[in-house]
């Protein structure tokens, strides 16, 4: 697969304070990549190197192959506070935006009624200064989308939204994949689990993982059983017999947890001991605990 | 070419929704009937402030004290308003975030700019001259005129000066993310001028001879000639800010668009 | 005296062009009560009473952002 965007060994600083620490990242086209960091961490940075907001400090970026600088792909982005010009309505901006980004005049009136249908702002003819918070989120993902981008950039898109406005937004975005290659930048790890393929961890400049969501799951962490005991002395008994099997296991103050995948064999090790834990519970690795591993 | 007239659309639907197009009209044709209104009020005002039973020989308003009125208000006052509304002409761009849905979009530093000093001069021309029309049609109606000279010269250049102002207030508003920036670095500019003007050699070249001499050409002490050097480097300096301007917005944006 | 009537050409334009400042900027200090700084009664004073300069200060610096 080919990637939509390739980054490798930029970096980007601001006066003495280092943000990006020669990063590689490859977004392969088609996908919707999460980018995955907290705050400071450097993600709108990198957003706005490859829209060409910014000058990196030195790196290749390329996007469908060619160098930033020879490239001609559409890029649409969604700012983190997108802002307007607010004496405009929607349908007056969607027509500047369009004209701006060269779509046809024929297509352009048809594409701006459908797309702020799309986010749901299709029968707002108030001025844009009148918007609120949501209806800006909207109105900016129906801006990035008019000129028909190959690659759509959402800076934090749902970070100020209630939950329903925060659904709506994910599934424009999820809706938009495929052909559209899209990047979006997040704090928020369900977001993340809900719509990406492909997703990337940011920590101090560098990205520390990355890869397919399922992939990642897979390699870094086998499933986990928890079990607690009704008293002390049952959980010493689990554990001596864990002992002697060697068996890796953590414990804390109530419980024992097991690493493994293999639910029948602590089951066994349950019947031979003539043990009943009071719970037993299969864990899945989730990204959240992925990501705080790698981080720590 | 596309992207310059719709932008050139958007600045001017600006102008319009934010009351900016009309304060600037507005100002400009009350000034123009302010200038012959306060000429011929100038006897009645003088005569206030004389003492009882001194009568002075106060001779009677002239066309020439009508525009002695115009070229002292419309640099004065006209001017003011002019720098005061344009002052956020690209800093306002920055302050509200606005540049990067159209930058994202392609639009190219130099089409921006172009296309907003285009709009600003463009928006000073009408109201200048329609200042121009009123005084000179009240003082036509009150007064002979016969006696001036080169009214057009004498007006095109403070027009001139107008559209340097816009140049420079313009580019010192792309280096600026607030409003004030450019008011001061253009406030600069002009008491520079004044400083240097102060050795009358140097007068010939200062483009603030278009703001000052004007009642010179009308009444014939100075001819339009005398200007030329100032015209022409008002022109230069104004073509040499447009370019500053362009690059002072180049530094947000990077990407070279196709 | 007829120095009223001689200045009614001036004075009937100046007092227009003058209404047409102050009653649009007034209108749209009380529809749009969110200012960069000052507050509704301080602008509603400076641009009716402050001729000409008053509206033009409201409209560059005073009106909050659109």
């Amino acid at each position: 697969m080919m990637d939509a965007i390739n980054i490798e060994n930029l970096s980007k600083s601001f006066g003495t304070h280092r943000v990006l620490d020669s990063l590689d990242m490859a977004v392969p086209a088609g996908s919707i990549f999460g980018l995955v960091g907290e705050n400071g961490a450097g993600k709108t940075t990198i957003m706005k190197i490859i829209l060409g907001l910014l000058a990196g400090d030195g790196g290749s970026i390329r996007i469908f192959g060619e160098d930033i600088s020879a490239s001609s792909t559409t890029i649409g982005y969604l700012p983190d506070v997108p802002s307007f010009y607010g004496y405009m309505n929607a349908i007056e901006y969607m027509t500047l935006c369009g004209k701006i980004g060269g779509i046809e005049a024929g297509k352009l009136k048809s594409r701006t009624t459908e797309l702020l249908d799309l986010v749901g702002i299709g029968n707002v003819k108030t001025r844009i200064s009148n918007y609120s918070r949501g209806m800006k989120q909207r109105l900016g993902i129906a801006q990035a989308l008019i000129a028909e981008p190959d690659i759509l950039i959402c800076d934090e898109p749902t970070s100020a939204l209630d939950p329903s406005g925060r659904r709506d937004i994910l599934d424009i975005i999820r809706d938009q994949g495929g052909e559209t290659t899209v990047i979006f930048s997040t704090h928020i790890l369900t977001d993340v689990e809900r719509i990406c393929d492909q997703v990337a961890l940011l920590h101090h400049g560098r990205i520390v993982m990355s890869g397919s969501i399922e992939e990642l799951e897979r390699s870094h962490r086998s499933n986990e059983i928890i079990l607690e005991f009704g008293s002390a002395g049952d959980r010493t008994r689990f554990v001596a017999a864990l002992e002697s099997l060697d068996r890796p296991y953590r414990q804390d103050r109530s419980s024992v947890v097991v690493a493994g995948d293999k639910t029948g064999s602590v089951i066994d090790i349950l019947h031979d001991a003539g043990l009943m834990p009071l719970r037993m519970d299969v864990v899945e690795p989730d990204l959240e605990k992925l990501f705080m591993e790698m981080v720590e | 070419m596309r992207q310059y007239m719709v932008f050139m659309n958007k600045e001017i639907l600006e102008f319009i929704r934010t009351y900016k197009l009309l304060v600037l009209f507005a100002v400009f044709m009350i000034l123009g009937i302010m200038n012959p209104l306060t000429a011929k009020l100038l006897p009645y005002i003088m005569g206030n402030f004389m003492p009882e039973g001194l009568t002075i020989n106060i001779a009677d308003p002239t066309a020439m004290d009508s525009w002695t009125q115009f070229y002292k208000n419309v640099p004065q006052m006209g001017l003011v308003v002019l720098v005061l509304i344009f002052a956020g002409i690209i800093s306002n761009e920055y302050i509200n975030n606005t540049l990067v849905n159209m930058l994202t979009k392609g639009l190219k530093p130099a089409t921006l700019v172009l296309s907003k000093v285009t709009v600003a001069m463009t928006m000073w021309t009408g109201a200048y001259w329609c200042c121009f029309l009123i005084t000179y049609g009240y003082t036509e109606y009150y007064w002979d005129q016969s006696k001036g000279s080169h009214f057009f010269f004498a007006a095109l250049y403070l027009w001139i000066f107008g559209i340097f102002l816009i140049a420079c207030v313009t580019a010192a508003s792309s280096f600026f993310k607030n409003f004030y920036g450019s008011l001061i670095v253009t406030g600069a500019v002009v008491v520079i001028m004044y400083i240097i003007s102060l050795a009358p050699k140097t007068n010939d070249y200062n483009p603030l001879s278009l703001a000052s001499g004007n009642m010179n050409i009308l009444n014939g002490v100075a001819s339009p000639g005398d200007y030329k050097w100032s015209v022409a480097i008002a022109l230069i300096l104004s073509v040499v800010f447009t370019g500053v301007a362009i690059l002072g917005i180049s530094r947000v944006s990077f990407r070279r668009w196709k | 005296m007829g120095i009223t009537s001689e200045y009614l050409p001036f004075i009937i334009p100046l007092l227009i062009l003058q209404l047409v400042l102050a009653i649009t900027a007034v209108v749209h200090v009380i529809r749009h009560p969110n200012y960069r700084f000052g507050n509704k009664v301080i602008w509603i004073i400076v641009v009716l009473c402050v001729s000409i300069i008053g509206p033009v200060v409201y409209f560059v610096f005073g009106r909050g952002e659109e």
